[in-house]
């Protein structure tokens, strides 16, 4: 596994950051790439073998101001992922941020909520 | 709305056609320009994001449906958007096979028929057992993400084309106000 992925911010994904030796995951700006497959395969496998992993605790800061439909479906992998891993005992902290007002972000993060019951999902609205 | 008042619609003098975006294979959806035509309408947050999120998935749904996305130089549709004093207008069209009008039809018939809470549950339903294959022809998702942003019912009609052709729209209305 490689210990640090990092990702810059393109105009249609998001910078990205996975860092193993600190537990921490990011991703933050916008996803509609054409090739969404493409662009989660590499964090897909990251995450698989962190999981897999001895790790106790994640952290992931998820601040997408807006993604699409194929990517609403690979993030519900990466998800599940995780809410299986803390199924397990494992301690996965997920804080959505979302501008205030931008109910649309919002609505996704509270579905993703109610979706995944075993990670600590908080929803953070900035202002 | 009866489907045929779209085009009246658009062409009213009242609608200003505020872009207009060819799609072809190598599309990129140019969120960034359209972010930038919504600003100067100093719409909220929400109007603007439930906007881009439908411009990105009617672009897709034309790559996808279209009858000419084998033919690399030959443009997949068009995507439109327009205004007057109180809303956003989103059209695209593009030439569809026959036999794939039965299938568009009735997954926009059940899209029309769910309320707007119906549309969150379905959409979640359908993220779980979606297969995320970028060549499947447009299974549920973006078609439900587009029903879930638009103020009403997704507008859409099919013109006989050529034999074996048809035109296919869709237009979805937003609300400036946000309604």
């Amino acid at each position: 596994m490689e210990m640090k992925i990092e990702l810059p911010k393109t105009e249609s994904t998001p910078y990205v950051l996975l860092d193993a030796e600190k537990s921490y995951m990011t991703f933050k700006g916008e996803c509609y790439s054409e090739n969404t497959i493409d662009f989660f395969r590499n964090i897909t496998v990251w995450l698989t073998d962190f999981l897999a992993s001895g790790f106790t605790e994640l952290d992931f800061d998820c601040e997408l101001e807006y993604f699409n439909s194929s990517s609403s479906k690979l993030l519900y992998n990466v998800l599940l992922a995780m809410d299986e891993s803390a199924a397990k005992g494992k301690k996965i902290n997920i804080n959505w941020y979302v501008d205030k007002g931008n109910d649309v972000i919002i609505e996704h993060g509270e579905d993703f909520k109610d979706e995944f019951k075993n990670v600590n999902f908080t929803i953070i609205e900035k202002l | 709305m009866a489907v045929r008042e779209t085009f009246d619609i658009l062409t009213k003098p009242s609608v200003k056609i505020i872009l207009k975006q060819e799609v072809n294979a190598n599309t990129k959806a140019n969120l960034g320009t359209v972010k930038k035509l919504l600003y100067a309408e100093e719409l909220s947050m929400n109007v603007t994001t439930s906007i881009c999120s439908v411009f990105i998935e009617l672009i897709n749904n034309v790559r996808m449906h279209s009858a000419q996305r084998k033919r690399s130089d030959a443009p997949l549709g068009l995507l439109l958007v327009g205004k007057d004093d109180n809303c956003i207008y989103l059209q695209s069209m593009n030439i569809v096979t026959d036999d794939k009008v039965a299938d568009i039809d009735t997954k926009l018939n059940r899209m029309n028929s769910h309320i707007k809470k119906e549309l969150r549950m379905y959409y979640k339903h359908r993220r779980r057992f979606e297969n995320p294959n970028q060549d499947s022809d447009g299974a549920g998702l973006g078609l439900i993400e587009i029903a879930k942003r638009a103020k009403t019912a997704v507008n859409y009609e099919f013109r006989a084309s050529t034999e074996g052709f048809s035109l296919f729209t869709m237009l979805v209305v937003f609300d400036k106000g946000g309604a």
